[in-house]
């Protein structure tokens, strides 16, 4: 007897359809599954073994052979043992499922025939739809993940028995419905708990608004971590589709909590710094998203910035061109989203002094040029905003007026990334994107403001690259005023965001 | 031909490291060569020190560097008055400016923003009133001197701790490039061509610093600093020591302090240096610009260097709003910008 199942295997962070052939001939009794199943999978067979014993079915005493097609990708992990269960007794005991339809099935069996969650339900969710399957059998508790995808009937399944009894048509089983909304970050507080630093809160609404990078310099307790800690808090929410590309990423690296669920709020990663190279872009053998994939459509905080190491650093820039990242293995290439919003900080010099009123620096230049050199040109040219959060004084901090709340601000954001979205209608999803050809486009200057853009970058001796950089960001202040020219006033506070750039900056020294 | 001899004999003098009893035989009218005789050097060295002359005299040829020899009528005159002047300079450069009125500025390697800002305020006034400034090209105070004098448009002299030709401290070299093209400057030094930065050069160029000025103005050091040691060579050959008197609390400060103490005159403003000096000096002062009404009011807290922050805080102004005036105000000309988001009002 020959038996056909479908099921899915996981490539990177999308699914692939694999065929699950089981079969029941007679000979000496064996059980061989083929097709580049990994251990886990080749484990499966005593679970399965177990399973279908002791939910009280017959386990063949017959020659078995199990191929998952296509043979020649790499299939991992325990989710094929609900498929290839299932396809075993088809073939022994004659269970007929009645629908038509095709159907795909993944899910872990457990000795005891119950079935236990997997990674990546999503993207199998995603492949059945793409597929034309309209029929999807997950483990129960993913069943409310697999059904954030519309138009595909999912079913949340907790046992061998109860599905056997499905197919029989012996039990009623109602689809999954939509998840609960769930939260992937850590609430660091409100924003009106920072005092002071207004400018620099003004710098990050900007950043937030029109998802530009940002990097901030500033001595070692001065508020820049805190700072970066309450972005999420400002971020407008997801829209479906992005949602839908986060869910992809966080479910396939399991990292979404037991049940599964929607994730709203934008993802906020802040990695250590001596993270290696595979964690930050994704990698290892078995391709796996790195923390800027985790970061895909939310923020990356990079503290210390020139601390991390060097091909670390100068990995982020192609994903910050092209928002995605190839990662390369033997058995073929994976691609993983990856566009996100980078804050970086860093102190003004190794020792922290630097430009202090108080007290006077003890690096010596050569230490200076060597920190500095940690952040290429080309790095550099991908950061539209670069403030400086200096120390303040505690009479300051004690006395500072309270400012905005964090949702206060996220209303005039929202308000700001709707107004672009509007502008962009499709592709663009917010100014800090913009290629130089969509500046071009979006970003026309009258020519009084052309020359007035031209003073600013000769009198403050700006590189010809903070044009462009300019552009945008003063396309986001108008954004945030929901005006449609960028006005003189937009491009005027605009410079203030570039830093870096100033001439005093590159002889930090005189 | 008798030039070159003449030069090599000098050469030789350099490298015997005698300055004063050099100097000594030199006023009494006699030539290098009956210098040398009177030094009585034994054969073999001498002989050692004829091959190396006529290798130095060759490589500076190549390099074109100049030697300028005591005799010289290009020679510093100050510098022909101490009691141990080099035998020769070596000039990398325009030697032109060598006989220009100058003072020296010296000061730790480790300013902080107040002796930064000093020095950029005396060179900007010294520059208006022509005056050169001379310094060691090392790197904190030194180097803030020169690279305002050029960015002033004034000329500046390098006295270096190794061969003019050795580029030290590596991170300098935009400032000696600038230096050299401009052609607003010039690098001395009276080590051989090729000669590392040895510790012991620097004291002993220091005492090229002072001898060069008629005055040395010190701007940050620590009690036990090359600047303080510079002072103290000042004050030997005789010539005046003015200090930036500083915060009681800061280390930088409590050698220029202490010179006060012992009498240096303190400078509060660039008049203090120049009366010592006899010289009138000229200010133009431009006229303050036209400003709307929310500009005035950040101008006129800027009385002292303040904080954005604090600006903020103090003038009741939106973020957005303040960034547009502080911009505007930058666009006049009329506003600095220093590390550590602080404003200031631009000298005038």
């Amino acid at each position: 007897m020959l038996a056909k199942v479908l099921s899915a295997a996981l490539v990177g962070i999308d699914g692939v359809l694999v065929e699950v052939e089981v079969d029941i001939s007679n000979g000496l009794p064996s059980f061989t599954i083929v097709g580049l199943p990994d251990q886990a999978v080749q484990e499966s067979r005593e679970r399965i073994r177990s399973a279908i014993k002791n939910s009280d079915f017959n386990f063949p005493i017959k020659r078995i052979t199990v191929n998952l097609a296509p043979a020649d990708i790499k299939k991992e992990g325990p989710a094929f043992d609900l498929p290839i269960g299932i396809g075993i007794l088809m073939a022994s005991e004659g269970i007929k499922p009645e629908a038509d339809d095709p159907f795909l099935l993944v899910g872990e069996l457990s000795l005891d025939g119950s079935i236990r969650p997997v990674n990546g339900i999503i993207s199998m969710a995603i492949l059945a739809k793409s597929s034309n399957i309209n029929t999807l059998f997950v483990p129960k508790e993913n069943s409310s993940e697999a059904a954030l995808m519309p138009g595909i009937n999912v079913y949340g399944v907790r046992n061998l028995i109860e599905l056997v009894r499905f197919f029989n048509g012996e039990q009623v089983l109602t689809p999954a419905g939509p998840a609960r909304s769930i939260r992937i970050n850590e609430v660091k507080g409100d924003f009106s708990e920072v005092k002071g630093q207004e400018q620099a809160k003004r710098a990050l609404e900007i950043a937030a608004a029109g998802f530009h990078n940002v990097i901030m310099i500033g001595p070692p307790g001065s508020g820049k971590t805190m700072l970066a800690q309450r972005l999420p808090e400002i971020l407008p929410p997801l829209t479906e589709e992005e949602a839908l590309e986060v869910i992809k990423i966080y479910s396939s690296a399991g990292l979404l909590p037991k049940g599964g669920g929607v994730i709203e709020e934008r993802p906020f990663r802040s990695p250590h710094h001596s993270i290696s190279l595979a964690g930050m872009v994704g990698g290892t053998t078995n391709p796996r998203p790195g923390e800027i994939s985790l970061a895909h459509n939310g923020v990356i905080f990079l503290d210390e910035f020139p601390e991390f190491r060097r091909d670390v650093i100068e990995a982020l820039r192609q994903p910050m061109e092209d928002g995605t990242l190839v990662i390369s293995r033997a058995h073929g290439s994976v691609r993983f989203p990856a566009r996100f919003m980078l804050v970086a900080s860093m102190n003004p010099c190794p020792c922290g002094y630097l430009g202090d009123t108080k007290r006077s620096c003890t690096c010596t230049p050569y230490q200076l040029e060597r920190y500095y050199s940690k952040i290429s040109g080309p790095i550099l040219d991908r950061i539209d905003i670069q403030i400086e959060v200096p120390r303040l004084e505690t009479e300051t901090l004690i006395k500072g007026s309270s400012s905005e709340n964090s949702s206060s601000i996220k209303k005039h954001i929202e308000m700001a990334r709707e107004f672009q979205a509007s502008r962009f209608r499709e592709g663009i999803r917010a100014n800090g994107l913009m290629k130089p050809s969509d500046i071009k486009k979006y970003c026309r200057l009258k020519p009084a403001l052309q020359n007035l853009l031209r003073e600013i970058v000769d009198k403050f001796r700006l590189s010809a690259r903070s044009y462009d950089k300019l552009l945008k960001v003063a396309r986001t202040i108008a954004d945030l005023e929901t005006s449609e020219d960028i006005r003189e006033e937009n491009i005027l506070e605009a410079t203030q965001y570039r830093i870096l750039d100033r001439k005093y900056w590159e002889k930090r020294f005189s | 031909m008798g030039e070159e001899i003449f030069l090599k004999d000098w050469i030789i003098l350099n490298l015997t490291g005698r300055c004063k009893s050099i100097k000594d035989l030199f006023s009494t009218g006699i030539s290098p060569k009956e210098i040398i005789d009177s030094l009585s050097l034994d054969r073999e060295k001498l002989s050692y020190l004829r091959n190396k002359a006529e290798e130095e005299y060759k490589r500076a040829l190549d390099l074109g560097v100049d030697i300028v020899p005591l005799s010289s009528e290009e020679y510093p005159i100050l510098l022909k008055e101490i009691l141990d002047p080099p035998p020769i300079i070596y000039v990398l450069g325009e030697k032109v400016w060598l006989k220009n009125a100058f003072i020296s500025i010296v000061g730790t390697r480790r300013p902080t923003r107040y002796g930064i800002d000093a020095t950029k305020k005396i060179v900007h006034q010294l520059v208006e009133n022509k005056i050169g400034v001379v310094s060691g090209f090392a790197y904190g105070i030194d180097t803030v001197a020169h690279m305002e004098v050029l960015e002033r448009g004034g000329f500046t002299i390098g006295v270096l701790g190794a061969g003019v030709d050795v580029l030290y401290p590596r991170v300098n070299k935009t400032l000696r490039k600038s230096m050299l093209e401009s052609k607003m400057g010039c690098l001395i030094s009276e080590f051989s061509l090729g000669d590392k930065p040895e510790a012991w050069h620097f004291p002993r160029r220091n005492r090229i610093i002072s001898g060069f000025t008629q005055l040395t103005v010190v701007v940050e050091a620590s009690i036990k600093s090359g600047a303080m040691i510079t002072a103290n060579y000042a004050l030997e050959q005789g010539r005046e020591v003015c200090a930036v008197p500083g915060n009681i609390d800061s280390e930088n400060s409590q050698g220029t302090n202490q010179l006060i103490k012992d009498g240096a005159k303190p400078v509060t403003s660039v008049e203090d240096i120049l009366e010592e000096l006899n010289i009138i000096p000229t200010f133009t002062r431009k006229p303050t610009p036209k400003l709307e009404e929310e500009e005035m009011l950040i101008w006129n807290l800027l009385t002292e260097p303040r904080l954005e922050e604090e600006l903020i805080e103090l003038s009741r102004l939106e973020t957005s709003k303040f960034n547009i005036i502080i911009t505007r105000l930058e666009l006049k000309g009329i506003l600095e910008r220093l590390p550590g988001r602080i404003l200031k009002r631009k000298d005038e």
